[in-house]
């Protein structure tokens, strides 16, 4: 499956280990891991467009749909928001990861 | 039946993705966009595979700094039906200009492929540049492993191709960053699109390899499969004599965005699927 932009921000190792040695079967383990990607790439959509000037919401969400691999969407970014927004992306994926493995954990 | 862990956890995780969908829901633009495209990272994941394959573009993605100054989106807005038609054009005449085995290409079949190449995508490349060229010009490619990008990176971090394996060792320049958090798209670009030159094999390489490792180091060479091409990073100094080996068996299209001077590299094809270890 193809990468999304943001997806080399993101580590989900932890996650990955634990849903691996959970005893569920692998259909469930799926369902999971896909729950999970979804809730990262909407997480980060949404802090992106928090941080994002709405005048530049339109081109972003069009160009992410048109070429969703694209890492010039960070270029973009880097020139709207900051040069700073790895970083960023980064730490809120962090977040996100986090509670992700509190609500695996529980 | 009591639900099992994993069961509940993934009552917990649609509640959250529900949570973020509606805060995305909330944003006008998106909620004006969303309703005609899904909040699906499956959905846009298999839509990028399909734009990929359908345009011959694995990824206009290029171990390269990312610009200072993008001009997104007119650059990446470019029709596709242009780059393709330069990408056939350099293909084709290449077919012609250089021989089909492995080989080092000079004189005028040099100028011609510089001319070819410069002319059609804009990138100033040579076959030898400041008097540094390789053994060969045109070889066979082979299939790489995965470098560690940082103390702790592991093969399930890096996305396509995962049956690549991981080298066991570092790049011959080390990690591409000091830890995860210094892990950004510029070196995540540079570990994806490495490329290993045979260094080693060149004929001042005992008396002068520390001179050659600096002038190598990053070097961004322009390589041509015969279908389609990608400009690469030197990342490691290979054992085979042959010519190059790349990771990834398909690239790219080379971008217009390429400025620096770069070496030219051509495969013929990929004729192995060995790990070098």
């Amino acid at each position: 499956m193809s990468p999304l932009f943001f997806d080399h921000l993101v580590i989900k190792t932890e996650i990955i280990d634990l849903i691996s040695k959970k005893p569920e079967p692998e259909n469930q383990k799926g369902k999971a891991l896909q729950l999970i990607d979804d809730i990262l790439y909407q997480g980060i959509i949404a802090h992106v467009l928090e941080r994002l000037n709405p005048e530049h919401h339109d081109t972003f969400l069009s160009q992410m749909h048109e070429r969703p691999y694209d890492p010039e969407l960070i270029s973009y970014l880097k020139k709207h928001v900051g040069p700073d927004i790895e970083d960023d992306i980064r730490k809120a994926a962090n977040k996100i990861v986090k509670q992700i493995l509190k609500d695996l954990s529980d | 039946m009591p639900e099992s862990n994993l069961q509940n956890s993934i009552a917990k995780l649609e509640k959250r993705s529900a949570s973020f969908r509606n805060k995305i829901l909330k944003n006008s633009a998106a909620k004006k966009f969303f309703a005609k495209s899904t909040l699906l990272a499956y959905d846009l994941r298999q839509k990028s595979s399909r734009i990929l394959a359908g345009a011959g573009l694995v990824g206009s993605l290029l171990a390269m700094p990312m610009p200072q100054t993008p001009s997104f989106p007119t650059e990446i807005s470019e029709p596709i039906k242009s780059v393709l038609s330069n990408q056939q054009k350099v293909l084709g005449n290449l077919q012609e200009i250089i021989p089909h085995q492995p080989a080092k290409i000079t004189g005028e079949q040099a100028l011609k492929v510089e001319k070819l190449i410069s002319e059609n995508t804009s990138i100033p490349v040579k076959v030898e540049l400041e008097g540094q060229s390789l053994n060969h010009t045109i070889g066979y490619t082979g299939f790489e492993q995965h470098l560690k990008r940082y103390p702790g990176d592991t093969l399930a971090e890096h996305d396509e191709i995962q049956e690549a394996g991981m080298a066991p060792g570092l790049g011959a320049f080390g990690y591409f960053a000091k830890d995860s958090r210094d892990f950004s798209t510029k070196t995540y670009l540079q570990e994806k699109y490495y490329c290993v030159v045979q260094t080693l094999y060149l004929e001042n390489w005992n008396t002068d390899y520390r001179q050659l490792k600096d002038w190598y180091a990053f070097r961004k060479m322009l390589v041509v499969l015969l279908f389609v091409s990608s400009v690469t990073l030197v990342r490691r100094s290979g054992p085979a004599n042959s010519l190059v080996l790349l990771r990834k068996q398909c690239s790219t299209w080379i971008s217009t965005k390429v400025h620096a001077k770069v070496l030219f590299l051509c495969y013929l094809s990929t004729i192995r699927k060995t790990k070098f270890l």
